[in-house]
């Protein structure tokens, strides 16, 4: 098989325990009895089992025995690397087969890129070309909301990421992105006298160096930021949301996800500025973009004063 | 984490006395002011209902008082005519309630409601459930849209309210058009007892400590996870720059990846009473209370900020709108805004030798504020109108 048709090709081996009767030279053949091809997977680990499950360790069973037989029936997992209960519920079309979800994995899940825990899954999703289509749907998913009686005034700013202290220095041009919709919403929520709330979708805001950075920018500090990690790919959070919510997007995934759930007159797209940011340095920005969000934020204030009734 | 011996002491619920010796302990006094909780007592009872009665059975005006579960308002019923006054703690509508209720209005008595949360307005409901994490299901939804209408009508059933707080008592004011009265959660000589001792006992070793730096963090209850994740991204920044910080943590709290990888820093104590969880509060260098802010979280009263002052310890809390009116930022404890949570830590951790002081300060506050004495008065003063 040449490398380039490969399909395994980066797929690190399941089977770093050779078995004793492998060459290691040799690719692990496909062992009909799946007590040992978990015994031989890199995905079990005795000691590991043995420590999270003291009433194995005190009943003398093998833990491997114990594994196979109910130890995964019971929903405990073979070792750090394999979740049972996330495999179970993420792949629900393997419970029509007649073996167990470890089993499964290594002889099909793996083949068909599936992943062994939520981590896994997750990386392979930022990071594994096969995956964009899945990342796609999950990150356009609607939005998870509820509504809630309106109390206060709030603009929320939908992100993938939120670090303060790499935001400062605006190396990359999702940075500057950012950075331009973080801009538009401080703003926009002192010029309408409301509360703020930053919501990430692909990890948990960074927030120290927040007021460092506000104040390398010129801008106030807000009287109320609320943080939400809303993970798309569990969705974890869901948002209360109601008719005084105005929420600022800057990019294309999560303008989708956001116009399944809130009305449009709702949402603010903020377009990333044009050639001034360039010029734009850690210590501030440049005059002519100052002024293009000015503009801005004065024909946003407008448009909130129709949504804020 | 303080450095002090102080042996567990035993404990019995001190709420755990016989009907008859509660039932002539409310009929002791001129004014008799019966307490009706729904069983099992918790939280809510403790500081509620047991730590009021307390309170009342110390006045020197007259006043006699006990608590009455459900299935003791037939005696109460018999004892109608003597009774003054009757105070609903959190009881959910029932047949029985509203009888009791109806018959006491009838002989002219007076009826309050007693409420520490923001459980009365079921349009809330979603955001309460969201806010306690709990999960979408039908269980849920039943049970917490049952709470929180059955309250709302008892609380129909009654004269006026107390509650814990300015905050929730002006939304209690333009939800139901009735006198509302503040009454603050306060410590009840239990409490105070242990917590003096433990107090002086720091200050006697010169608040000495290990060279660990525990933090604290006393949720109680399973609904707190995510009051928690709005420090989570700043504690995993400060376990991974400060080798010293621990977490201890009272209480049922799911632990999120960015800290749950620090197993060896983490300590998980068992369930504790509310006397001996005094020594594990007074055992840490900081108390950590995060919370959302929304209406719900602010109508929540200041008790782990004077649970903690009693015993040493300082607090550090998110400014809804109690802990903003008890702390004062830097002086009695502190304060921290949503993102302000890594800055404040550290500039707290570096700063150890503030500690006294700022110790001090909060306990002189607190006897002031919310220790039972104080309270007393207020009791008085609202059953005597």
């Amino acid at each position: 098989m040449s490398e380039k048709s490969n399909p395994f090709k980066g797929i690190p081996s399941l089977f770093s325990r050779s078995s004793k009767n492998q060459d290691a030279a040799t690719p692990p053949v496909v062992i009909a009895d799946g007590r040992q091809l978990i015994a031989d997977s890199k995905f079990f680990d005795a000691a590991w089992y043995l420590l999270q499950n003291p009433d194995v360790a005190a009943s003398q069973i093998a833990p491997i025995d114990h594994y196979f037989t109910c130890g995964e029936k019971e929903g405990r997992n073979p070792g750090p690397d394999f979740d049972v209960a996330w495999y179970t519920k993420k792949y629900p079309e393997f419970a029509a087969t007649k073996v167990g979800a470890l089993e499964h994995y290594l002889r099909h899940g793996h083949l068909e890129n599936k992943s062994s825990t939520l981590a896994e899954y997750r990386t392979k999703l930022e990071n594994d070309p096969r995956m964009f289509e899945e990342r796609v749907a999950l990150k356009g998913a609607p939005l998870k909301v509820y509504t809630s009686p309106p109390l206060t005034r709030r603009i929320n700013l939908i992100v993938d990421t939120m670090a303060f202290n790499e935001l400062s220095t605006h190396e990359s041009s999702i940075q500057r992105t950012i950075h331009r919709g973080l801009k538009v919403s401080v703003l926009l929520a002192e010029a309408t006298g409301s509360s703020l709330r930053f919501v990430t979708r692909v990890a948990r805001a960074q927030v120290s160096g927040f007021k460092k950075y506000l104040l390398a920018n010129n801008l106030r500090i807000p009287s109320q930021v609320e943080f939400v990690y809303s993970d798309y790919v569990i969705a974890s959070a869901s948002l209360p949301v109601s008719r005084w919510d105005i929420f600022i997007t800057v990019d294309e995934a999560n303008t989708a996800s956001v116009r399944k759930s809130i009305p449009e007159k709702g949402i603010f797209v903020v377009a990333p500025s044009g050639a001034s940011e360039a010029t734009q340095s850690p210590q501030g920005h440049a005059d002519d973009e100052d002024d293009d969000v000015s503009d801005l934020i004065h024909d946003l204030s407008r448009s909130c004063a129709s949504v804020f009734v | 984490m303080f450095s002090f011996d102080f042996k567990p002491l035993h404990y019995e619920h001190p709420w755990s006395v016989s009907h008859e010796h509660r039932l002539s302990t409310l009929l002791k006094g001129d004014i008799k002011v019966a307490y009706l909780y729904e069983a099992p007592p918790k939280n809510t009872f403790r500081y509620r209902v047991y730590n009021m009665v307390q309170a009342l059975n110390q006045s020197s005006r007259g006043f006699s008082a006990s608590y009455f579960s459900p299935d003791e308002w037939s005696t109460i019923a018999a004892h109608i005519d003597e009774i003054d006054v009757f105070v609903v703690s959190r009881v959910r509508y029932t047949a029985e309630l509203n009888q009791l209720l109806t018959r006491a209005r009838n002989k002219g008595k007076r009826i309050f409601f007693d409420i520490d949360d923001f459980l009365f307005d079921p349009d809330y409901t979603h955001l309460i459930v969201d806010t306690l994490d709990l999960p979408s299901t039908e269980d849920t939804w039943n049970y917490w849209f049952s709470l929180i209408s059955r309250i709302r009508a008892s609380i129909q059933l009654c004269d006026a309210v107390i509650t814990t707080n300015a905050f929730l008592a002006e939304k209690l004011t333009q939800y139901f058009g009735k006198p509302v009265h503040v009454v603050p959660n306060f410590m009840n000589e239990e409490q105070i007892g242990i917590s003096n001792q433990i107090f002086q006992l720091k200050k006697d070793s010169g608040w000495k400590r290990d060279n660990d730096i525990t933090l604290g963090y006393f949720s109680g209850t399973q609904t707190h996870n995510k009051d928690f994740e709005v420090i989570v991204s700043a504690l995993a920044e400060l376990f991974a720059a400060d080798s010293r910080i621990k977490l201890r943590i009272g209480g049922h709290l799911a632990i999120s990846e960015p800290i749950a990888k620090y197993t060896d820093r983490l300590e998980l104590l068992p369930f504790c009473d509310f006397v001996n969880l005094q020594t594990s509060v007074g055992k840490v260098d900081i108390n950590l209370v995060p919370l959302q802010e929304n209406v719900f979280s602010n109508c929540k009263s200041e008790l782990k900020y004077f649970e903690a002052a009693a015993v040493g310890t300082v607090t550090i809390a998110t400014p809804i709108y109690t802990y903003s009116h008890a702390i004062e930022d830097g002086k009695n404890g502190f304060l921290s805004s949503s993102y302000d949570w890594l800055d404040k830590l550290s500039y707290i951790v570096a700063h150890l030798d503030e500690q006294p002081s700022i110790a001090e300060s909060a306990l002189k506050d607190c006897q002031e504020r919310y220790w039972l004495k104080p309270q007393i008065t207020a009791l008085e003063r609202i059953f005597s109108s």
